[in-house]
């Protein structure tokens, strides 16, 4: 009874949340904002300067929140939100790339202050996301969703429709072709 | 058929050993003696060490939500701002104060022409006196109209 009277419990599921949006309340967003916030972040702090991460995490909720309404569930929310994040990435890219700054911008630029100890980190940080962002999605997502979400292998195949091995295979092979990117 | 049996196993090494780094268990390479999943191992480290590890804390999340409102109400101001017909009218870069002087100038003389009992009639007794013909006058309006269009347009196109 008391679920009932309560739509906007953290037990409710996403597509439930979902509904409660639609139909007017405006709580089901604050709770799928503060389920799913963590990994928006730490997805979008693996492929976009650290300056930037919270503008770009705030233009994925926004993006959410608009086109909830549109949402009818053929997917997870969860994997709707991860494309969602990845179109984001790629918006602020091109949006970086029509204003013609550089691609590696100056440390200053993009970490605000860093410290003489932690510079050489964060340059190294830059060229390793240059690196997965020039990766093909399907590896690059392997590698996301394993190191920025944390999600164990057989979660990573369940989500993607695919067997263990297949799915380590994929890791396998991305990560070859992020070495290769980091060797150029 | 020697590398179809190596290379699942490569794959499962790689796997474990990156589980074990995620972990925090493994903080260097373990296969020496494999070049190429030597060079993979690294490669998984690198990029483990180089990336932020920690989560965002709950007073972190909450600040961020707090901006984010703050944004979306600024971002649907805006927009309730855009939406005004007339203030998209009146902001349009055509309608600058020089057209509009211009297009007033022609609607007066516009109006004179109609309006003014002089011009349009051939009416004798209204030329009387004058030095000009009524249709001169039409002339001189026609011409006046035209020499503004003329200016107005040359200056669009600057």
């Amino acid at each position: 009874m008391n679920q009932i009277s309560a739509p906007t419990t953290q037990e409710a599921s996403d597509e439930l949340l979902v509904q409660h949006f639609k139909d007017g309340d405006k709580d089901a967003f604050e709770t799928l904002y503060h389920r799913h916030i963590s990994n928006v972040y730490k997805r979008v702090r693996y492929v976009i300067p650290e300056a930037e991460v919270e503008d770009v995490t705030q233009e994925v909720f926004i993006a959410v929140m608009k086109s909830l309404s549109s949402f009818r569930g053929d997917s997870q929310f969860g994997t709707w939100l991860r494309t969602l994040t990845n179109h984001k990435v790629a918006e602020f890219y091109r949006k970086r790339s029509r204003k013609q700054e550089p691609p590696l911008a100056p440390l200053s630029d993009a970490y605000g202050k860093t410290e003489g100890s932690t510079s050489k980190m964060m340059e190294e940080r830059i060229y390793i996301q240059k690196a997965l962002n020039e990766l093909p999605e399907n590896y690059r997502e392997v590698i996301l969703l394993r190191f920025a979400e944390d999600l164990q292998f057989n979660e990573i195949a369940e989500l993607t429709n695919q067997n263990l091995e297949a799915t380590k295979s994929l890791f396998r092979r991305a990560i070859a072709a992020l070495r290769n990117q980091l060797d150029k | 058929m020697t590398n179809i049996k190596k290379q699942p196993s490569q794959d499962e090494q790689l796997g474990d050993f990156a589980d074990r780094v995620i972990k925090g268990q493994m903080k260097n390479t373990a296969s020496d003696a494999n070049e190429e999943l030597h060079g993979l191992e690294e490669t998984v480290l690198r990029l483990h060490n180089s990336m932020p590890t920690s989560s965002l804390e709950e007073s972190a999340k909450k600040q961020m939500f707090v901006r984010l409102n703050t944004r979306i109400r600024r971002e649907n101001e805006k927009a309730g701002q855009k939406d005004s017909f007339w203030k998209t009218l009146f902001n349009t870069e055509w309608l600058r104060p020089g057209f509009a002087i211009t297009a007033g100038m022609v609607a007066l003389l516009i109006a004179v022409a109609i309006l003014s009992p002089n011009l349009g009639s051939v009416d004798s007794s209204t030329t009387v006196g004058t030095a000009l013909n009524p249709n001169s006058n039409i002339f001189i309006v026609i011409g006046l109209v035209v020499i503004i269009l003329g200016i107005l347009w040359f200056s669009r196109r600057k």
